[in-house]
């Protein structure tokens, strides 16, 4: 079997399952639309009395800004790997020099409290 | 065409058998006299109690319901996905309770809401958990099969309010930003910790929410996940509330159903006006705390550990001692059991702290666990007899809670055993110890936890903190105002601010 071929394969699969559970929801039937008593959220039995729509502090904003420049530092560690394997120990010590730099900043960061946010 | 149509048929009979062989879904909603007998319900493999209507097909009332929880359960009861059907079931049955409304006769117990849902089934008056269960297996069966119609949604069905434009198209016009989209406001702004002006979503938690006690109404005002203020509804179970008679119109008081005081303040309320085994009362007393902590359990997300209790304390009977000793070494193991998960213990510990000053002398095991050494036992001669000494924490948060309820429950067990071989009776008079506070102290103390101070304690946790604080404090709205009424005490006062919850605007268009 050819790579397209398998593509293929995987595609006709993949919309065959689809249309099968399609054709299960139109067996089974759902009863139409939702009145709208059933809609409303379930808080117990009384009515929601504003939209949920609320905006909430994002406290974990720094975090997040920490995980994307360790990511970059991940993505220097890919090409790393390859070349790791016929250097060997010298990249070794290299790779270690560039993380302690960086977990140094990650101790920092501990410190400052950017890990938590509840 | 004939084929597709019997592929069809024989997918659909083979979904709806198998559907049907898989424990009955159910949710419970409980009113007057149900509490136990719907935690017996979790023990019976035939029947699942859910967390959500929307996973379950049968809505099973557990006991009359006070009028003021008839509409609340209409909702919940649209909110199930059909079909469905709604059981009413009256667990404890034509037993006389101190507290039970005069005139109500047990056809007239579910009046209200037969009148909006002609179809309910009633169950047999006094049917235990087993039967109920078998019953509302067949009922399960008869759904799915087609054999039996689901009921159809009883509120209107209309959107709270019909977006309506001004202009010639349907554009324009206030209130879809800023305003009110579809009848509802959007969250005002306020300040939050950490200075910013941002959303407070103002929830209403209501009495059918299985995670709080039945009854209980909670109005927090939510940023994110932390609660900035709450406030309580008033007890749904208060006898003495003035409610309208739906049928007629008219104001009778004594029709409602009154709270029934089966549960574990039954043989304490005949403790307030006649002698009683001390056996008696001790063994209630560790079945409470039993059933208590096979809920707190569950609602901890540890479901079997929870079972486990609950069939503890279904096994312990005061008039066989051999079970005690038995149920008392299965409570033993239990709680290492769960104490070498270290599951409870993050969940718990340092959480809803009550310092010693803030608690009252009345409030029972709450009070003992954050270090007052106050206990009714202690005044009385009975116990006196058998060497009572009550035990006491210190921590005061929900973790000392929970291993105070835990002691006193063995401790129970420990002295109803002595009690029944000497033959100790209790003697009314004296102030008495119930699981949750003391009733009958001179000075009319609370009686327990009032729900007034809960606005203080919740506000400011997080919402899974203040869940468990709320288990921790062992909250039963009913029993409560059974002890109430016979203390003779008003009406309880809804916290956190002076509004009947009741008047609370309820945006719906068609109400």
């Amino acid at each position: 079997m050819t790579a397209l071929g398998a593509v293929l394969v995987l595609l006709l699969t993949t919309v065959g399952a689809l249309l099968v559970l399609r054709w299960a929801d139109l067996v089974l039937g759902d009863g139409g639309p939702v009145p709208d008593p059933q809609r409303l959220p379930v808080l117990g039995g009384r009515p929601p009395e504003t939209h949920a729509w609320g905006r909430y502090h994002a406290r974990y904003y720094a975090m997040a800004l920490l995980f994307l420049a360790f990511d970059m530092e991940m993505v220097f560690m890919y090409p790393w790997a390859v070349v790791f394997a016929t250097e060997g120990m010298k990249a070794m010590i290299e790779m270690l020099m560039f993380i302690t730099i960086l977990v140094l900043g990650i101790l920092y960061a501990w410190r400052e409290g950017a890990l938590e946010w509840a | 065409m004939g084929v597709t149509d019997a592929a069809t048929a024989a997918v659909g009979r083979l979904l709806r058998a198998a559907a049907a062989s898989a424990p009955a879904r159910v949710f419970v909603a409980v009113g007057c006299g149900g509490r136990d007998a719907a935690s017996g319900l979790r023990l019976d493999p035939r029947v699942e109690p859910v967390e959500s209507p929307r996973h379950a097909a049968l809505l099973v009332v557990a006991g009359p319901l006070p009028v003021g929880l008839v509409k609340p359960l209409l909702r919940v009861h649209d909110q199930l996905a059909g079909p469905r059907t709604t059981v009413l079931w009256e667990p404890s049955g034509d037993a006389p309770h101190v507290g039970r409304g005069r005139g109500t006769k047990p056809e007239d117990r579910f009046a209200p809401l037969l009148r909006f849902l002609p179809e309910a089934v009633r169950l047999e008056p006094g049917a235990g958990p087993e039967a109920a269960a078998r019953s509302l297996a067949e009922l399960h069966r008869a759904l799915l099969h087609g054999d039996r119609q689901g009921e159809e949604i009883v509120r209107p069905d209309v959107p709270p309010a019909r977006w309506r434009g001004v202009g010639p198209h349907g554009q324009g016009g206030q209130g879809m930003t800023g305003g009110r989209p579809y009848g509802r406001p959007m969250p005002e702004r306020g300040p939050d910790r950490d200075g910013l002006e941002l959303d407070r979503l103002p929830l209403r938690v209501g009495p059918f929410f299985p995670p709080l006690p039945p009854g209980l109404t909670l109005y927090p005002t939510i940023q994110g996940d932390v609660i900035q203020s709450v406030r309580t509804g008033g007890n749904p179970f208060d006898a003495a509330r003035t409610q309208p008679d739906v049928s007629e119109g008219t104001r009778r008081p004594q029709d409602s159903p009154a709270p029934d005081a089966s549960r574990a303040a039954d043989v304490f309320l005949r403790a307030l006006r006649g002698p009683v085994p001390v056996a008696a009362l001790e063994v209630a007393r560790a079945r409470s705390h039993l059933l208590w902590l096979g809920e707190a359990l569950r609602v901890h997300g540890l479901p079997a550990p929870g079972r486990r209790a609950l069939r503890l304390a279904v096994r312990l009977d005061a008039d066989d001692p051999a079970t005690l000793r038995a149920v008392a070494d299965g409570v033993e193991a239990l709680r290492s059991r769960v104490r070498r998960w270290r599951s409870i213990a993050p969940a718990t510990r340092g959480i809803g702290r009550l310092a010693g000053d803030d608690v009252e002398k009345g409030w029972g095991p709450i009070a003992r666990a954050s270090g007052k050494a106050v206990d009714a036992r202690t005044e009385d001669p009975a116990y006196r007899r058998l060497g009572f000494r009550p035990r006491i924490r210190e921590a005061g948060d929900a973790e000392a809670r929970w291993h105070q309820r835990v002691d006193e429950a063995l401790q129970s067990l420990e002295l109803a055993e002595r009690a029944a071989e000497e033959g100790v009776v209790r003697e009314p008079g004296a102030p008495l110890e119930t699981p949750r506070g003391v009733v009958g102290d001179d000075g009319g103390a609370e009686p327990g936890f009032p729900l007034g101070r809960l606005s203080d304690l919740l506000a400011g946790l997080e919402w899974g903190d203040a869940v468990a604080t709320l288990v921790s404090l062992d909250l039963d709205l009913e029993s409560r105002a059974a002890l109430r009424a016979a203390a003779g005490l008003g009406p309880e006062a809804p916290g956190g601010a002076a509004v009947e919850d009741r008047m609370a605007p309820e945006h719906e268009g068609h109400g």
